[in-house]
């Protein structure tokens, strides 16, 4: 028997409400809950009625679904976006984003450029960002109109079809498996085969291989393998226990610290590449990823100072057994 | 046909429910004048007739708590399970005051106006 319908329940509800008064909500609808199932296991054992599952799940039908009774405590705009619709969204504009940036890249490492670095720099990214707005214009709207037809289908809410309660300790093994992957990859090709960090191009007619590297980067390789390496360690120590502790979490914020250093590091290189509009493109993105990391260290040292969460107790069962 | 059909459910129950959430805020806050608690609000309204769903009833108190009608505080009972006791504001007094006049005379024209028509 699943007791924790209403746990899940009462998370369900409080995930859609805004911060400031999720706790408090949350606890009077604990407590709410409590009353209604008690004066619902009260007339079924009256009648000679079995106290189950099947109680709660007449107590929060009773409620209604998470959705409305949370935009009841706190009326919200419908979204733009139907939620069901992000992840396949967010995918669609990584993988777009990864296209734009990528072609950016590789333009400004053809050996055939001449001119200016700074200018044949500044007129990719003008090109990549202009692509990079448009496209999410375009993406936006085509899943704006899929969001108003997915929005005219009702489906009749099941209590026991309530998500389980994620636990914020959970790791995600796919991201985690994806990043042991790829910095292995990055790693080895960097160490043995820095001459294949390139891409092919048509010069004279011809495919040729460019590599990218200038032979003074290998001066970074110490910096980035204790990166790799660290992070490769974490990863699998978290993979292993199945978990995230405070312990593992601070160490996650140990390795972000180094991934700080060795992006500021080669920010302030000389040169990275031998292919100069290459290596100021390089620079500029090396710049925002830096910012981008220093954020994620505040908000990760936010989270780990702040005051854990309350565990809430299961108390179905004891209301039942009563 | 169906879908006519439907579709006129759909309008009568929107409208019972406009015609229904007016006259709630004025249920609740007539029978806060001694202190009670979601539960207990829920079941003396039901057993003066008025049966009111929680996922509406609930949300509704913490809204006029917001807006200054009614006072709440947490107390413990015996079963050591706290619960939010709900009570009306001064201000809530006054405003039910308006609700009433109101709505008695609200009630006398449309009871007048429908009478006439029928």
């Amino acid at each position: 028997m699943n007791t924790n319908l209403i746990g899940r329940y009462i998370h369900a509800v409080g995930q859609q409400l805004p911060e400031k008064m999720r706790e408090d909500v949350q606890m009077e609808l604990r407590s709410l809950l409590a009353d209604s199932l008690e004066a619902r296991v009260a007339s079924a054992k009256a009648v000679g009625r079995v106290a189950d599952e099947d109680l709660i799940v007449e107590v929060l039908r009773d409620f209604g679904a998470p959705k409305e009774v949370a935009a009841r405590y706190a009326p919200i705009q419908k979204p733009l976006i139907e939620p069901a619709l992000t992840p396949i969204m967010n995918l669609i504009i990584l993988l777009n984003l990864f296209f734009i940036w990528g072609y950016a890249t590789y333009s400004l490492g053809s050996p055939a450029l001449e001119g200016d670095a700074t200018l044949l720099v500044r007129d990719a990214v003008l090109n990549a960002v202009t692509s990079t707005i448009a496209s999410l214009l375009i993406i936006g709207i085509v899943f704006f109109v899929m969001s108003r037809v997915v929005a005219t289908y009702t489906i009749e809410w099941n209590p026991r079809a309530l998500p389980p309660i994620e636990s914020p300790d959970r790791p995600n093994h796919s991201a985690l498996i994806g990043q042991v992957i790829g910095i292995f990859i990055v790693l080895i090709l960097l160490n043995f085969f820095p001459n294949w960090v390139g891409a092919p191009y048509l010069i004279e007619g011809r495919w040729q291989f460019v590599p990218y590297l200038a032979p003074t980067f290998s001066v970074h390789l110490p910096w980035l393998n204790l990166f790799g390496i660290l992070t490769l360690a974490l990863n699998g120590i978290v993979l292993r226990k199945g978990r995230w502790t405070p312990t593992l979490r601070w160490v996650e914020f140990g390795v972000s610290g180094v991934a700080a250093v060795v992006l500021y590091r080669l920010l302030v290189a000389d040169l990275l590449t031998h292919l100069p509009a290459l290596n100021e493109f390089l620079k500029g993105m090396f710049l925002v990823m830096l910012g981008c990391v220093i954020v994620e260290l505040g908000v990760m040292f936010y989270r780990l100072v702040k005051r854990p969460n309350k565990v809430q107790p299961v108390f179905g069962a004891t209301i039942l057994s009563k | 046909m169906v879908e006519k059909e439907n579709s006129s459910t759909d309008l009568t129950d929107n409208l019972l429910q406009e015609l229904r959430r007016g006259a709630l805020v004025m249920a609740v806050l007539s029978q806060l004048k001694e202190e009670q608690y979601g539960y207990s609000l829920k079941q003396r309204l039901g057993e003066r007739g008025l049966e009111v769903n929680e996922g509406t009833l609930y949300p509704l108190m913490r809204r006029l708590e917001n807006q200054g009608l009614l006072q709440s505080h947490w107390e413990v009972v015996d079963d050591a399970r706290p619960r939010r006791y709900y009570q009306i504001s001064p201000e809530g007094e006054n405003i039910l005051t308006t609700l009433i006049t109101e709505w008695q005379s609200l009630t006398e024209v449309i009871e007048a106006l429908v009478v006439s028509n029928h």
